[in-house]
Formats: structure tokens, sequence, C-alpha cells
């Protein structure tokens, strides 16, 4: 799928190609969707979200990338817009305003479809430490640690050099290891 | 050193999973829409029966406002003639008695 010709066919709008290319990504970019939000109903929506920008869009593709770290890149900006959305309503939640409401109303408490039972206590503890996170720090965890990508990989998607995402990453689990050490979870 | 993250075994065990069942149709779906909504204006896109009502209505609220509009408009205000002219009179009177 890396072959210029199969791009070609998605810019001419062939609905073969199309189909092809959501069968090779759904379930990537959906698991990359539920890594941001937890969330299965809403991984859902975003994904699809993600391939109706593709459609829209294939045109603007430019082929410094490869189409999946594109299609990734696109991910990542719808997953966090609408975390943003749901945020700023929160913000503008009445209960939360006059504080009978302490909790993110907006994090459900669904559970990820992909952790085993066992692990759930674990899943609330670290999706909330990912949470307070700074976000470039928490976008390049998440991309290395739940979609398992590369440092290269992840640097073309967000935009930084690989020593930039290097030391974030670094960062990151430094402080969730900080957060472990003091909160006493263990494994 | 050895020390591991708990986290980071967290995420190693994270399985891929599935995507929900019908992705692919409701995608088809949402892009058979998309295409056969291109090109047309937002008003073609609603049924034929709807229009007129859509029509009425705008019209209806565009009465509304204009009525309510010329209610507000604040009458300009007219000069009195009658009073400023005697008080030129007055004057002119004040005048002449004193010559």
């Amino acid at each position: 799928m890396k072959d210029e010709d199969f791009i070609e066919r998605l810019r001419r709008g062939e609905s073969k190609a199309f189909e092809q290319l959501v069968d090779e990504y759904s379930k990537k970019v959906y698991n990359l969707c539920l890594g941001f939000l937890r969330d299965p109903d809403w991984s859902d929506d975003i994904a699809q979200e993600v391939f109706i920008e593709i459609f829209k869009s294939i045109k603007n593709f430019r082929k410094e990338a490869s189409i999946g770290t594109w299609i990734y890149r696109i991910t990542v900006n719808k997953c966090l817009s609408f975390e943003r959305k749901r945020k700023k309503i929160e913000l503008m939640d009445y209960f939360h305003l006059i504080g009978l409401e302490k909790k993110k109303f907006w994090m459900r408490e669904a559970l990820h479809p992909g952790i085993e039972e066992t692990e759930r206590s674990l899943e609330k503890w670290t999706f909330r430490k990912l949470e307070l996170l700074p976000e470039s720090q928490r976008i390049a965890l998440t991309l290395n640690k739940i979609k398992g990508l590369k440092h290269p990989d992840i640097s073309i998607i967000m935009g930084i050099s690989i020593s930039a995402v290097e030391s974030l990453i670094f960062r990151a689990k430094e402080k969730i290891r900080n957060w472990a050490k003091k909160e006493g979870i263990k494994h | 050193l050895n020390e591991m993250n708990p986290v980071e075994n967290f995420f190693d065990q994270i399985k891929e999973s599935e995507t929900q069942p019908f992705f692919k149709s409701r995608l088809e779906e949402k892009l058979k829409r998309i295409n056969s909504a291109s090109g047309q204006t937002w008003l073609q896109d609603f049924d034929l029966d709807f229009k007129p009502a859509l029509l009425i209505s705008l019209v209806f609220i565009f009465n509304l406002l204009v009525l309510f509009n010329l209610e507000k408009v604040p009458e300009s205000p007219k000069p009195d003639f009658a009073e400023e002219f005697g008080f030129f009179q007055n004057m002119k009177e004040e005048i002449i008695w004193y010559d």
C-alpha cells in the first residue's frame, strides 16, 4: 500500500481503493482512538470521522510522509479536538461551576475493550495520570506505548525532531514512574 | 534501576481491539450521503414539502421584526414653533417697550 499508484487511485476517488484503505487502517485508527479516549463508542465515532476526513482531503495529501503517518496525524488531531470540545462543555456545566460535581463528567467510566478485567483498577489510575501529563508528552507516550510506533514515525506525526520525541517520552515515563512510587502503585 | 514501571507493563498488555460491528457499512452510508450532498446548496438538502413552510416562516418572522422595529423607533422631536414664536414675540415686545 506504499505505492504512489494506490494514492493516485484514492485521489481519483476510486471506491475500491478507499475500501482497501479502510480495511487496512480501520482497526489501527480505532485502537489509537481508544488509546486517547478509552471509550469504545466515542472511539468508534472519531474513527469514522477520521475516514471521512481522509475521504474529503486525500487530494491535499502531500507525499512527504507515508499515508500511515498522515492518517495517524489526522487521528491524533481528531481525538484532541474532541477532548477539547468535551472539556469546554465541562467548563460550562452548571453543577461543575457550583462545585456539586467534582469529577470530570466528560470522561465516562468506560472500559477499554483491550484490557483484562484484572487490570481495571490500574486502567483507571493510568488513564487519569495520562490526563495530567502535558499534551505533547501524552501524545508521544500514547503513540509509542499504546500504538507501538517508533520514534521517527512519532516525530513526523507530531512535527518535531526525533530527539524531542525521545525527551518527551522520557519525561512522561519519569513522571508516571514517580506518581506510581508516591501512590504505591504496583503491578 | 531495574525496577520496572508498572504502567509500562500495563501498556504492553493492552490488546488490539476489533472495530465495533458494522463500522464499514456505517462509514459507507455516511460517505454516500456526503457524495450525494456535494454540489447542492443547503436549501436543496431539505425536502420539497418543507420549502413552502420555511418560506412562510421566514416571511412571518420578517414581518414581526418590521412591526417591532416600527414600534420601537422613537418619534423625531418636532420643534415647537408656537413656543419659539411666542418667545421671539415677547422679546420683540420687550424691545419695543424699552424703545
